[in-house]
Order: C-alpha cells, then sequence, then structure tokens
C-alpha cells in the first residue's frame, strides 16, 4: 500500500438516530425536526467512512483528517474522530452553514478541500442518517472533478489507484479508480472502532482549526433554491376488526375474504 | 431543554444553603449533608448555586460550556439531599433532582459532553450496560443456581440484577444469596439472563434521557410479556428507576416493584424465610440515596437486620433523610473519582465512629464505593450487603 497519502473524511453531526422516536419532534411550522434528550453524534455512515481510513492508516502511514461543517459543533463529539486516531479536525463553522441543501453543502465542503490543497482520498458516508439524501459525496466529486465510486464496503490504497469493494444487491463488484477519488462508505464496511476514555480524554484540548464562510470564499447568499414546502409526522390510522363466526373454519374464511376485499392479499 | 419552566423555583430559592446540611433538628450538631458542597466549597457547587446558574442561562447570561460549568452541574451525585432538606427546613418544594437533571439534558442535547460520560454511553450501547462488559457475560453470575428463564416461561417474579451486580464478580454473592433464598421460599422466579439490559437510570442522571428511554421502553415491552406480577432487583439505582424515573418517562409497569429487601422482609414475616443463626457483629447502615432518601425506604433493611440473632445496629449521626450519599451516583464515580473517593472515605469516617465493625448497605454501588476506599484508606473494616448478612444467618 502506498504511503504518505492524505486522507479526507467528510462527517456530519446529526441527532442520535439510536434515540427513541419520541426523541424526535417534528414542527411543522418551523419545518424542523427537534431533538429531545438525545445528543448529536457523528452520522453511523461517517462512521464507517472514518472506520474505512483508520484501517488505511493501520496498513501504511497516511494523514488522515476529518472535516465538519454546521452552524454550531459538538466539538466533544467530533474530537472522538481524534480519539480513534484521525490526525486533524477542521470544523467549518458559521451561522450561513445552517440548513444548507446537499448543493450548497457539497460547494462548501469542495472550497474547505480545495483549501488544504493536498489529497489522494476523499471518504464520506453513503448518506447522513438525518435526511438520507446521498447527494452530498457525490456532488463533491463532481466539484472537484475527481471520480467518485459509491456504496463501499472495503477500501484500499494501492500505488497505481484506490481499489473499492462495492455493494451491489446480491453480492459486492469491485472497482480500480485512479487518486485523487472519491468513496462514499457504506455500513457493510465495519463500525468505527471504539475510543476509550483514555483516548477521549487526551484529545479534548488537542487544538482545531475552524474556518468560517469568509475564510473559505463561498458565496451563501442565494442558495435558497431548493425549499422544503412541508414536513410532517406520518399519520398511522389503526382499526381494530374483530371477525366474528361459529368456528375456526368460518372465521378463517370470513377473515380470508375480508382480505380480499381490502386488496391486502 | 427548555429550563423556562423552572423560573419559579430560581426566583424562590433565598441562597439560605439550608441546602448543604443535614438537618440539625433530628441529628446533633451542625453536618454537611451535600457532597459536592462539602468537597469544593464554593456556592457554585451548593445546588442554590446551581439553580442560579440555571437562572443565568434561562436569562443568556451563561452561554459558554466552559470546563468549569460543566464540572459544577455534573458533579451533583444526584442523592436528593438538597431537596429532602429544601423540603423540610425551608418549605420551598422544588424538585431539585429532577432541575439537574434537565440541566445536564440541555447540555447533552447541545453535544457539550463529559468524555468519561461518553465513553460510558459508548460502551451502553454496544454492550447494553454502563460497564462496558461484553453483554453475553451478563447472566454469568447465576451460572448453575438453574434460574428460569423469563424468555422462555412464564414466571411469577421477575428478578433485575442490573449493571454492577452482573458483572462485580466480588458482589456477586449478594445476587446469588438473593435468587436462592427466593428460589428457597417457593418463589416462582426467572431471569433474563444475557438478555438482561440496562435500566437506564444511570444515564437519565447525566442527562441522557433518550437514551434512558430506550432501554426503559426495553425493559417494560420484556417485562409486560414475562406475565409476572412483580419486579425484584438487588440495586437501589435500578428500584429508582423502575419506580421514579420509568414514569417519568412515560413507561409505566403493571406490576408491584420491589427492592429486595422490602420483598425479603415480607418473606421474613411470611415466616418463608427465617434467620436462624447467630451473628455476632457490631454494624451501622448506609442508607443507598436511591433506596431511602428519593424512595422512602428505610425501615425494610433495618427490620431485616434486627430479625438477625446477634447483630448490635448502631446508627450513624447522619442516617436515613440526613444520609450522606456514597458519591458514586449522577455519574459522578466515571467523571470525578478523586471526589467520590473523598466522599466515600467521610462515610467511612463516620461510620467507624460508632463503633461498629461493619458497614452495611442495599446497593452494589455503594458497596463497590466503600470496598474502594477502605483498600485505599487501609482500614480494617468490613462492608456487607444486607443480602450477605441474612446469608450468614440462614
Amino acid at each position: 500500500m502506498k504511503e504518505g497519502l492524505n486522507i479526507i473524511v467528510c462527517v456530519k453531526q446529526v441527532p442520535d438516530p439510536e434515540g427513541p422516536p419520541s426523541a424526535f419532534e417534528v414542527d411543522s411550522e418551523s419545518k424542523k425536526v427537534i431533538p429531545k434528550g438525545i445528543p448529536p453524534v457523528m452520522s453511523p455512515f461517517d462512521e464507517n467512512a472514518l472506520e474505512a481510513a483508520l484501517r488505511i492508516k493501520d496498513e501504511a502511514a497516511c494523514k488522515v483528517t476529518v472535516l465538519s461543517m454546521g452552524k454550531r459543533l459538538a466539538k466533544p463529539v467530533l474530537r472522538k474522530s481524534l480519539a480513534v486516531g484521525a490526525d486533524e479536525l477542521i470544523l467549518l463553522e458559521d451561522n450561513s452553514f445552517e440548513g444548507l441543501d446537499p448543493y450548497w453543502t457539497a460547494i462548501t465542503l469542495s472550497s474547505a478541500i480545495k483549501r488544504i490543497g493536498t489529497y489522494d482520498l476523499v471518504l464520506t458516508g453513503r448518506q447522513a442518517s438525518d435526511w438520507n439524501a446521498a447527494q452530498v459525496g457525490p456532488g463533491i466529486s463532481e466539484i472537484l472533478k475527481i471520480p467518485s465510486v459509491t456504496l463501499a464496503r472495503k477500501v484500499e490504497l494501492r500505488e497505481d489507484g484506490v481499489i473499492v469493494e462495492r455493494v451491489l444487491p446480491n453480492g459486492y463488484e469491485v472497482i480500480k479508480a485512479p487518486i485523487p477519488s472519491l468513496v462514499t462508505v457504506s455500513n457493510e464496511l465495519g463500525d468505527l472502532r471504539y475510543a476509550g476514555i483514555k483516548e477521549i480524554k487526551a484529545v479534548q484540548n488537542k487544538p482545531i482549526t475552524t474556518l468560517c464562510a469568509s475564510d473559505l470564499k463561498v458565496d451563501l447568499s442565494q442558495t435558497d433554491q431548493i425549499k422544503l414546502l412541508k414536513l410532517y409526522p406520518p399519520v398511522w390510522d389503526r382499526k381494530c376488526n374483530f371477525i366474528e363466526g361459529q368456528d375456526a373454519q368460518e372465521i378463517g374464511v370470513a377473515l380470508a375474504l375480508k382480505l380480499r376485499v381490502d386488496k391486502v392479499v | 431543554m427548555n429550563l423556562d419552566k423552572y423560573e419559579k423555583d430560581f426566583n424562590h430559592c433565598l441562597h439560605c444553603h439550608l441546602c448543604y446540611v443535614a438537618n440539625w433538628h433530628t441529628i446533633d450538631g451542625w453536618m454537611p449533608i451535600c457532597p459536592s458542597a462539602a468537597y469544593f466549597g464554593f456556592e457554585s457547587f451548593y445546588a442554590s448555586g446551581r439553580i442560579e446558574i440555571t437562572r443565568g442561562i434561562v436569562e443568556g447570561k451563561i452561554t459558554e460550556a466552559t470546563d468549569r460549568l460543566m464540572k459544577i452541574i455534573y458533579s451533583c451525585t444526584g442523592c436528593g439531599a438538597c431537596r429532602e432538606q429544601c423540603h423540610s427546613l425551608s418549605g420551598f418544594k422544588a424538585d431539585h433532582l429532577q432541575l439537574f437533571v434537565d440541566l445536564k439534558a440541555k447540555y447533552v442535547e447541545e453535544g457539550e459532553l463529559i468524555a468519561e460520560h461518553m465513553a460510558m454511553i459508548d460502551g451502553l450501547k454496544r454492550e447494553d450496560n454502563v460497564l462496558g462488559e461484553p453483554k453475553e457475560d451478563r447472566g454469568k453470575w447465576a451460572e448453575g443456581l438453574d434460574i428460569k428463564d423469563i424468555n422462555k416461561e412464564k414466571v411469577d417474579v421477575i428478578f433485575h440484577a442490573g449493571c454492577r451486580l452482573s458483572y462485580d464478580k466480588e458482589l456477586w454473592p449478594i445476587v446469588r444469596g438473593a435468587v436462592t433464598l427466593l428460589k428457597d421460599a417457593g418463589v416462582d422466579l426467572g431471569m433474563a439472563g444475557a438478555e438482561e439490559s440496562c435500566c437506564g437510570g444511570r444515564v437519565y442522571e447525566i442527562g441522557y434521557l433518550g437514551e434512558a428511554k430506550k432501554y426503559a421502553e426495553d425493559l417494560v415491552g420484556r417485562v409486560k410479556a414475562s406475565g409476572a406480577t412483580k419486579l425484584i432487583t438487588s440495586c437501589s439505582d435500578c428500584y429508582d428507576a423502575f419506580k421514579r424515573i420509568y414514569p417519568a418517562l412515560e413507561q409505566d409497569m403493571d406490576v408491584e416493584i420491589l427492592h429486595i429487601t422490602e420483598y425479603i422482609n415480607r418473606l421474613i414475616r411470611e415466616e418463608k424465610i427465617k434467620p436462624v443463626k447467630e451473628v455476632p457483629m457490631k454494624i451501622t447502615y448506609h442508607d443507598p440515596c436511591h433506596l431511602g432518601r428519593i424512595s422512602g425506604v428505610y425501615n425494610a433493611p433495618r427490620s431485616i437486620l434486627h430479625s438477625i440473632s446477634g447483630i448490635e445496629l448502631l446508627e450513624m449521626r447522619r442516617s436515613k433523610e440526613n444520609s450522606l450519599c456514597c458519591g458514586a451516583g449522577g455519574g459522578v464515580m466515571e467523571a470525578y473519582s478523586d471526589f467520590t473517593m473523598w466522599t466515600a472515605k467521610e462515610r467511612i469516617i463516620e461510620a467507624k465512629e460508632t463503633g461498629a465493625k461493619a458497614i452495611v448497605t442495599a446497593c452494589p454501588w455503594c458497596e463497590r464505593n466503600f470496598k474502594d476506599a477502605i483498600k485505599e484508606m487501609g482500614e480494617d473494616f468490613e462492608v456487607y450487603d444486607v443480602i450477605e448478612l441474612l446469608m450468614q444467618a440462614i
């Protein structure tokens, strides 16, 4: 495996998707999902992407830089990336970064990646666990004009390119892409390694770089092209009907007929 | 987390500092009862200080989650002493316990997290216990005891061991003794074994309310499916979670919830358990906060101890409502171990002053903390659970 490479991992901060349903309050008025009683976490697919980077680092010396953007980022949460082995954490923090759609998110992240300058591989999760758009990764590759491979279950860096095992519905395919490329990582790659108390504490005061919109020279004045028109929780209407009959056979027949009438079977 | 609802509370707090001291009407002298106030000294570490901090947050005067602020907020052990003293001495009826949990929950929602708690939550998510121990080892404490599996069989009584007792091997005699006593008394008993999960109480106390609710929902579903009529636990923290925290999380169980001392005491009264052997020992009893002050169970453990011939129970100056916390609760043991150890040592010194040769309690977190403190102190002093002493009398 090639040494001295630079890997950039894009990580999104999201409300903990493992919280109970009641922890996600939908405010139809403001069209926002308001998390209650749960902490922000790194999006699980982005954790898979970080794990992919760390596995490459396990095999050969390389630098792993984690990039995250938002309005007000939770530093203790994102520092976890350093605790598990990333070398640098760059936060893109600005009020104007709140609620950006995937297009503008990709533009902003691409600007930061260009500012970093040297990179051989960009990794993202296959999609974020909050909106599940799956557009930012491929969007970055378009803007940076580099190839992208989606849904990776294994990523390997070699002298002459990146080898990706890509998940298919009934198996996987092996793809070779040049360096630099962007790869979106799926959960099949495996969970992010565990950070113990010692590792988490050790990075709490490690310096991190923070950049704002003006540092990145991105013009976010016209970011309202895509509008969320309606946001509402699904309404589940349950009705319970008791099928009556003289015996089990009669009840069974009546049930089958009822299911057919209701077009369930 | 909206803290505006506490506006009345922080406007009513007179900063009289009665939340810091034990009730001097019932004990002889002036003794601190809030561990964090006693250890750190500044008023910010008193309940009144934390209430004032809440005011500062609500009024927008405190905006930055500094390390110092986090330490003040997270060094509350959740022992409930401030609420008890405030209610009984000043008549001010704020719910300090809930206020301080909500204060922590606000910072959890904002991602201002304590490193040690993050590691604990990661371990919990992976292994379903707050110690981060392997999930498959959870039921090992009961090996060879032939306890029914509630996932396969209907039972009348579910025994919930809890995280600490499931994994702290030195404490296994407590749970093994408890289920042996129940089985011998003819109780139709079952447990979830490796499928048992954390009750969620500890994570609720450190402000991870969503995580707590997830575990509460899981446990309530399991209990309902079992068809049991009673849920028994030897852990005071779990007991408080089932009795107080679950209803706060809108998770109710239609079963009788009993701490092991309550149930065993009932079985002794019904003469289904008979302590016959003499256990000559001078002891003192430490009320675990979650069982005593918060849940009001003071008499059942003492009644069991009185049923054992030879036991001489000597009360500490601070006991029952005035009991001093062991220092292990509220996530403090994980985050500020020096403070926890100091508190436990204070309690051991007080216990020894009674002339007792052992301190007895009814909570595995207290027992673990006291054992560690005594080891550090190099003292010749024993720690027992009520059940361990009862087993000596059977």
